[in-house]
């Protein structure tokens, strides 16, 4: 089986996969899922964890009969165990044109966390699915449908990470829709990670709560970049919405910075206030951000690994 | 509807200044940005989206709520206390009289009079025209027409106040002419018709004008009144007179007047040549005149010199100088061919020293001159009337080709004389009847004395420096020998023609008389065209060529007081002018000014006039618009 931290990963150091492969995603919940795995689930079934006792009923399988209890009570029970299943995880990684500015640029960022949460995913045997908010950006690569249907094992950790490599960030994307397809997916619930600059329309803190609502775990990564956190724009300006084309007037200077970083984080507060009601955890990074600083010490205090 | 001020809506030309910002398309820079969705929610936030927010400093609200009130403020048309604006020809008049050098204002009424006519000219309309007249001694134009003020305000601060009167006369005549309109009929009920816009301002104490030919004339005078009150005394006449017996005994009179209602005490000095001879205290109550008199020796020609010290308003009155000079025998050469009476006359006549010939001596080379010539029938050598400092009487003669021709009258009776003349003082011609006399045309620079019904029989004039009687008759075929006013008409007409009486006045003057220099006969040089240099009392010289076919110079410029030294060739001469003016020395301000006896013009003040500020407000605030813009819409960004 080839092991991606022993190769040349195109996105991820050996290192930085050397040192994922030592978490894992922090669950709060035991896993619906009905395929085996390593997580703890709400069922029985066969593992090393002890779970319970039962009376025994013809049929069971006599390996299980606790021979002990059988010898001080003269009746016979039957040991439970703890059933270990796969953690469904499906990321969204918003590829639409926004993720490609900055420099560094957004993109490149929230692609770098999301080979290595998928990296992760799939180090732990978890079910992986990933999916993107720009249908352009996966047809322009080629990819297809390679990336975007569920994988699991470590074997797929190359292959994903290939994938993801190729895949290119262009076009206009809708955020809201896509989580609402995350919603409307069949299968157990997981976690579900959401890797945007969130730049668009209030209507996907709708879409979140709805997927709240579904029982999935929810982490919200955002990505800015320096730019867009302290603009250097002055003047008279036009801005060009990259992906919808739309123009902005407006004029702009050292005496304006002030209101426009309020209300940037009034945004900000918008979303951590509706993943806040919805049980989702919530990150901001900036894409000049060190990827091992944000993996390994930010991403465990707020929880998300573990 | 009436505008104050149309030509203000030029200001509507800002209204494009404006629009033109507000048309220039501002020059936007492009950029592709990620999402414009923080930019939009950013200009939703700054915009306003409820009725009302909490007040903030903001620097836009404070320029228009300040323009707000700077607006209001010009509707409400404010005026400020100024200068009243003067517009069209304005014609000002400053008095530069003695009477204006009384310091009853600080410092001087002149200098009160200059600021107020400056404060005119200030406030002088743009496009406004104003020429400036000095009304001194005489009347001069210190700054012709122009709407340059930075001209008329050079001119007024060179001007300065002299010790003459006033030449109101020739100063009005002049305005009048300015400010008549040369195409407009003269309506009598009217008066002149005057260049619309056109007005006399005079700057003056008042004094004492004679401006009655003024007075139907409607002038558009506006008068300027100076000076606060009346205290000055004067000395209003000086006189030196030697004694009958000895010349050398001078007997000095002077004459001071005490112009305000109160009493002035000082102290009167006498100085002869610089030495100081007397002093008198004197008091002098209120409107009284006090005469003094000297007998003084005076061993030389010299100047007295009279001050009276005194703390009043005006001193150029204060002081005044006798330019004396002793008496010396008339030199006189009869030439008859005998005339007992006539001999016998002048001899009567003392202080003369006589010659008596019976033709015409050679004049020309080195004899002694001749004050005063007698031509008794003889007619004169050609040139004879050339010689310098001589004056001629001539009896039954023609000197020169006065007269076109010649003719007899029979037995002329008098019909006519001039009794003011000198030389007929105390003459009587009652009875004198004349056998027959020249029937001759009167000369153009004769004057008569006495004439009969189709001749002059006497006639006096100057002609060439030199000065004339002509009797036109024989004194022998008339009765006036045996008569008792012949010698006195001898003796009053070798005075006259000897000008004893004439020196003393011709050596005093007054301020703004005209000096009149003449050549002695005595002088050596024969010269017509001598340099004249006069040293005035300020200590600046002139000088100027004697008129070559005169033997007469004239110098006008003498607005100051004290002692004109004039040389002549080798002669010197001590002229003294004094700033006796009555009509100065009377120095009550005036507070209207009247023309003749009826009509009377009240005196006014430089008006200060409601001018409204409007327009500096209105361009405030264009420039604060201005500003607004380019701070909000340059400086911010």
């Amino acid at each position: 089986m080839p092991d991606a931290s022993s190769e040349t990963s195109p996105i991820l150091s050996g290192e930085i996969l050397r040192k994922l492969e030592q978490l894992e995603l922090v669950t709060r919940g035991r896993s619906r899922s009905s395929q085996k795995g390593e997580r703890l689930s709400r069922s029985r079934g066969q593992s090393v964890e002890f779970a319970d006792y039962r009376t025994y009923s013809p049929g069971d399988d006599l390996r299980y009969l606790d021979w002990n209890l059988y010898g001080r009570l003269d009746k016979l029970f039957v040991k439970l165990y703890e059933e270990e299943r796969e953690l469904p995880v499906r990321i969204l990684l918003d590829n639409s044109e926004s993720m490609q500015f900055g420099d560094p640029s957004k993109y490149e960022f929230a692609r770098m966390v999301a080979a290595a949460l998928g990296y992760l995913t799939l180090s732990c045997f978890d079910k992986l699915s990933i999916a993107f908010t720009s249908e352009e950006g996966v047809s322009k690569s080629g990819i297809g449908t390679k990336l975007t249907r569920p994988i699991r094992g470590k074997s797929q950790a190359l292959p994903y990470l290939r994938a993801l490599a190729g895949c290119q960030c262009t076009g206009q994307g809708n955020l809201a829709a896509s989580i609402r397809s995350l919603t409307s997916q069949k299968g157990a619930p997981g976690t579900c990670i959401i890797i945007s600059d969130f730049l668009e329309s209030p209507e996907f803190l709708e879409s979140i709560k709805a997927l709240a609502g579904s029982r999935n775990q929810i982490v919200l990564i955002q990505v800015l970049s320096p730019q867009e956190l302290n603009p250097d724009l002055k003047g008279e300006l036009k801005l060009i919405d990259s992906e919808s084309g739309a123009a902005t007037e407006l004029t702009f200077g050292k005496a304006r910075l002030k209101s426009y970083l309020k209300m940037l984080h009034g945004f900000f507060d918008e979303i951590k206030l509706t993943a806040s009601k919805s049980g989702a955890t919530y990150v901001r990074c900036q894409s000049d951000d060190d990827l091992d600083q944000f993996l390994f010490k930010r991403m465990r205090e707020h929880a998300v690994l573990g | 509807m009436k505008f104050l001020a149309p030509s203000s809506f030029l200001f509507l030309g800002a209204l494009g200044i404006i629009l033109l910002f507000y048309i220039l398309k501002r020059r936007r820079v492009e950029h592709i940005i990620s999402s414009t969705l923080l930019w939009t929610r950013f200009l939703a936030e700054t915009q306003a989206n409820a009725p009302f927010q909490k007040l903030r400093r903001h620097l836009l609200m404070l320029i228009q709520m300040l323009a707000v009130v700077i607006l209001v403020l010009a509707l409400v048309r404010p005026v400020i206390e100024g200068p009243q604006e003067m517009s069209g020809l304005n014609v000002i008049i400053v008095d530069a009289s003695g009477s204006m050098l009384t310091e009853d204002v600080e410092p001087n009424r002149f200098s009160v009079a200059k600021q107020d006519a400056r404060n005119l000219i200030e406030g002088l309309k743009p496009g406004a025209r104003a020429i400036l007249i000095r009304m001194g001694a005489t009347t001069e134009i210190a700054q012709s027409t122009t709407s340059q003020k930075s001209r008329l305000l050079e001119a007024l601060d060179a001007m300065s106040a002299g010790a003459g009167p006033a030449a109101s006369d020739s100063a009005f005549q002049l305005a009048e002419s300015l400010v008549r309109n040369p195409t407009a009929t003269t309506d009598i009920e009217e008066g002149i018709p005057f260049v619309p816009g056109a007005s006399i301002h005079l700057f003056s104490d008042g004094g004492v004008f004679s401006l009655e030919d003024l007075a139907t004339q409607n002038l558009p005078i506006s008068y300027y009144p100076v000076g606060s009150r009346q205290y000055n005394l004067a000395i209003t006449a000086t006189d030196a007179r030697p004694s009958a017996l000895d010349p050398t005994n001078q007997t000095l009179f002077v004459e001071l007047q005490n112009f305000s209602t109160n009493s002035i005490n000082g102290v009167l000095t006498v100085s002869f040549n610089g030495q100081e001879l007397e002093n008198r205290g004197f008091a002098i109550p209120g409107d009284d005149k006090l005469q003094s008199i000297f007998t003084v020796q005076q061993p030389e020609n010299g100047i007295y010199e009279i001050v009276a010290s005194c703390d009043d308003d005006l001193a150029i009155d204060n002081r005044a100088w006798i330019a004396s000079r002793l008496p010396s025998p008339t030199k006189a050469l009869l030439v008859t061919p005998g005339n007992y009476f006539l001999e016998k006359a002048m001899r009567a006549i003392k202080g003369i020293e006589l010659t008596v010939l019976n033709s015409f001596p050679d004049l020309t080379g080195n004899s002694p001159g001749y004050d005063v010539i007698v031509s008794d029938r003889i007619s004169p050598p050609s040139g004879i009337g050339s010689i310098p400092g001589a004056h001629y009487l001539w009896i039954n003669s023609q000197p020169t080709e006065w007269f076109s021709s010649t003719d007899s009258n029979e037995a002329p009776i008098p019909t006519s004389a001039n009794w003011t003349h000198p030389v007929l003082r105390f003459v009587s011609l009652d009875q004198l009847l004349i056998a027959r006399s020249q029937k001759v045309q009167l000369p153009i620079w004769g004057s008569p004395i006495l004439q009969s019904t189709s001749s002059p029989l006497i006639f006096e004039g100057e002609l060439n420096g030199a000065k004339h009687i002509w009797i036109g008759f024989d004194l022998l075929e008339s009765n006036w020998p045996r008569q008792v006013s012949f010698p006195v008409f001898i003796y009053n007409s070798v005075q006259w023609l000897a000008s004893k009486s004439d020196e003393k006045s011709e050596i005093n003057k007054l301020t703004g008389d005209t000096l009149t220099f003449r050549h002695d006969a005595s002088s050596s040089s024969p010269s017509s065209n001598q340099k004249i240099e006069v040293t005035l009392p300020n200590g600046r010289r002139t000088s100027f060529q004697q008129d070559e076919n005169s033997r007469l110079a004239f110098l006008s410029q003498t607005e100051e007081s004290g002692i004109y030294q004039v040389t002549i060739g080798d002669q010197e001469l001590d002229i003294a002018v004094n700033a006796t003016h009555l009509s100065e020395s009377r120095n009550a301000p005036a507070p209207s000014l009247k023309l003749g006896e009826v009509t009377e013009i009240a005196g006014t003040r430089i008006l200060n006039a409601q001018n409204e500020i409007w327009q500096t407000i209105a361009l405030i605030l264009l420039a604060i618009l201005l500003f607004e813009w380019w701070f909000f819409h340059k400086k911010t960004v």
